[in-house]
């Protein structure tokens, strides 16, 4: 299993490549009226309008910063099961690493949204598991998605 | 009759009359003494010579006659020269004799009869034997001679023997006769003499007795007046009735006695004059002790006062002394600050081009660091986009699965020379920073530098100026603290004078004082002079009554000093 690793300003996260799509640089972001702090705004990818969701923000309450590091990773997004598959945007920074874990590696469960990664696998560094699926309340992808199928 | 005639008179007369005694005694006393001489002298020359004359006589004719006519007999001498002896002999027989007969002339007053008559005859006969002698000794006829010898000269020297020697038995007599007559003239005259002096003493007696009494009566009177004086009596007066020196003497004390009381009263008056003096110059001088006393702490406190005045004037001299090496001190240095003032100014000047200098190379260097930035920048995004394709390469190969697992280890390895260029690019770009970062603060530094420079370079000039007016000021400071050190040494000096002066003055205030002691305790002794004065004075009774005393014994109060 591949992990990208990515952080906030005081954690370190690492998320399964399953559901990425594409990793991309930093772009502006035209920002979405009537949403919560987190929705960082939408980009133009490849003609396509993409929210994009910022993960410090969500997850600390912190801004992220512009830097060279900072990225959006394109996750396929599956709202439900009747719906076609959504690209959504996730903003974070230092989006640099990845890490390949042993094939019968289990992720210590904890809780329902965290997961815990043995320490001595990513370079001696505690690392919370993040889930992108479980993360987003349906409401609020809901209210996205649909506020952008109108559009 | 007596009384009145002077004492000079009276005892001109006394002595008169005792001279006169004196004189008859002294008289009559001469005259027994002359008449004894008289006797005694006519004893010693008309019996006492003859006496010896007739012992000379007698030898004669046994040695130098019947002992040569031996001699010559007995042929031990030569017969010219018994001749020349014999009439030698001869001449000094007869010569002996006619001595005796003048004696007894000359004694005719005192010897009734003379005594040489029974000689005559012997004389006579004794001329002729010797004449006859010398005959024979002419004549050389030995056997004439032997039989005259025998015959007529032998027996004419006993016989010559015996007649002297009767009439030395007769002048004996005669003196012891003289004697006893002189014996009963001498207990005549003792009787009449004792009469004359008792009849003397008598006299003298009486009139002594008279002239003492007339003497001493006035001044027993005198005596018990001179009595009431030393009493201090002055009432007293004399009263002489006669007509002597007595009654002037009497007249002249009583004019002293009157003259001494108005002396004492005078003495009196001058006397309480005196006291009322002595005490005002008592109170004088108190006062004037305690104003030399004031004096002489004034003179002190001046004294200590002149005495600190020297020592801070001495410290202002040390002082202004420094001052004066401070003020040359500072003249030097302010003229070499000026000196290097100048220099400053110079060094500034070219600090400050340098320093534009130093501006434009920094300059250069800022833009070739953002130079660098640049590249790095690119190298950077060059980098990043290198990690991101890695990223999404290794995203890829998963999704492959099986199939990628080298393009995976392919990605893997150029993400991380893609993370070695990000890091050494941002060590790159860090160290540029730090060049940028550096270059704008020392460019900053350089320009705040430059304007310090500037800022200093004016304020160098000021300082210039002022160090040349503080160097004129200095140097003109000078002559004045000299002065002013002059001054205080002057001041030095003349506190020091003052001082010796005041000390002077204390000494003199004290020896003041000392007299002043000395005269109070004059005065003291002067008072007491004057007390006794005072004292004395108030035994004189000078009218005789006791009331007036009370007046000079009330003044006994006066104030002593």
């Amino acid at each position: 299993m591949l992990l990208l690793l990515f952080s906030t300003r005081t954690e370190r996260y690492a998320m399964n490549c399953e559901h990425i799509f594409k990793v991309i640089p930093f772009l502006n972001m035209q920002p979405i009226p009537m949403t919560p702090d987190y929705v960082a705004g939408s980009v133009n990818y490849r003609g396509n309008h993409l929210p994009v969701i910022d993960l410090n923000q969500l997850l600390e309450g912190i801004q992220c910063r512009n830097l060279l590091s900072t990225r959006i990773i394109i996750i396929e997004y599956k709202i439900d099961a009747i719906r076609a598959k959504k690209n959504i945007g996730l903003l974070a920074e230092k989006v640099n690493e990845t890490i390949k874990t042993p094939k019968n590696w289990v992720p210590d469960h904890n809780g329902d949204s965290s997961y815990f990664i043995d320490p001595a696998i990513v370079s001696q560094e505690m690392v919370q598991l993040f889930e992108p699926i479980k993360m987003l309340p349906g409401d609020l992808s809901q209210s996205l998605f649909m506020e952008h199928s109108s559009t | 009759m007596f009384n009145s005639l002077t004492v000079k008179f009276r005892l001109v007369v006394f002595i008169a009359i005792l001279l006169l005694l004196l004189i008859i005694t002294g008289l009559f006393g001469l005259k027994t003494m002359r008449n004894s001489d008289d006797s005694l002298s006519s004893i010693y020359n008309y019996q006492v010579v003859p006496l010896n004359k007739l012992r000379i006589l007698d030898n004669l004719m046994h040695i130098n006659i019947v002992g040569q006519v031996d001699k010559l007999l007995f042929e031990q001498i030569s017969w010219e020269e018994c001749l020349v002896k014999v009439d030698k002999a001869k001449a000094s027989i007869n010569n002996g004799w006619s001595e005796l007969q003048e004696l007894q002339e000359g004694s005719g007053n005192y010897d009734t009869d003379s005594w040489l008559e029974p000689a005559n005859n012997l004389i006579s006969t004794s001329e002729d034997v010797l004449n006859s002698l010398s005959i024979i000794l002419k004549a050389r006829d030995t056997k004439r001679l032997d039989a005259f010898s025998d015959n007529k000269l032998y027996p004419l020297a006993e016989q010559y023997t015996e007649k002297i020697d009767t009439l030395i038995h007769n002048r004996l007599n005669a003196v012891q006769d003289q004697y006893h007559a002189s014996q009963q003239r001498y207990s005549a005259a003792k009787k009449s003499f004792i009469v004359l002096i008792i009849a003397g003493v008598a006299i003298s007696a009486i009139l002594s007795l008279l002239l003492i009494q007339s003497i001493t009566t006035p001044l027993e009177q005198f005596n018990e007046a001179m009595g009431h004086l030393m009493r201090g009596d002055l009432s007293k007066k004399l009263t002489h009735s006669h007509n002597d020196e007595f009654a002037a003497l009497s007249k002249g004390f009583n004019q002293m006695t009157d003259y001494l009381a108005e002396l004492i009263a005078d003495i009196e008056r001058s006397g309480i004059q005196v006291t009322s003096s002595i005490t005002e110059i008592a109170a004088t001088i108190r006062q004037q002790e305690t104003t030399v006393n004031e004096q002489a702490a004034t003179s002190n406190e001046i004294a200590a006062s002149t005495t600190e005045i020297a020592a801070t004037a001495e410290t202002l001299t040390a002082t202004m002394n420094k001052v004066t090496d401070m003020a040359h001190n500072t003249s030097m240095a302010a003229s070499q600050g000026h000196n290097r003032l100048r220099n400053i100014n110079a060094i500034m000047k070219k600090m400050e081009d340098s320093s534009v200098s130093i501006l434009s190379k920094l300059s250069i260097l800022n833009e070739k660091a953002n130079n660098i930035a640049v590249v790095t920048k690119t190298i950077n995004k060059i980098a990043d986009q290198t990690n991101l394709l890695s990223l999404n390469a290794a995203i890829e190969a998963e999704k492959a699965g099986e199939y990628g697992t080298g393009f995976s280890v392919v990605s893997t390895e150029i993400r991380r020379l893609a993370d070695q260029t990000a890091v050494a690019t941002f060590d790159i770009e860090q160290i540029v920073n730090e060049v940028q970062s550096a270059v704008g603060s020392g460019v900053m530094n350089i320009e705040k530098f430059t304007d310090d420079v500037r800022r200093s370079f004016k304020e160098v000039q000021i300082s210039s100026n002022q160090i040349s007016e503080i160097i004129e000021q200095v140097q003109a400071l000078q002559a004045p603290i000299e002065t002013v050190n002059e001054g205080i040494a002057a001041q030095s000096m003349g506190a020091k004078q003052i001082s010796e002066a005041v000390d002077q003055l204390n000494e003199a205030a004290q020896q003041t004082a000392e007299s002043v002691g000395q005269t109070s305790s004059t005065i003291f002794l002067l008072n007491k002079t004057s007390q006794i004065l005072r004292d004395s004075v108030a035994r004189f009774n000078l009218l005789g009554n006791e009331a007036d005393n009370t007046h000079f014994t009330k003044d006994d109060s006066a104030p002593t000093s």
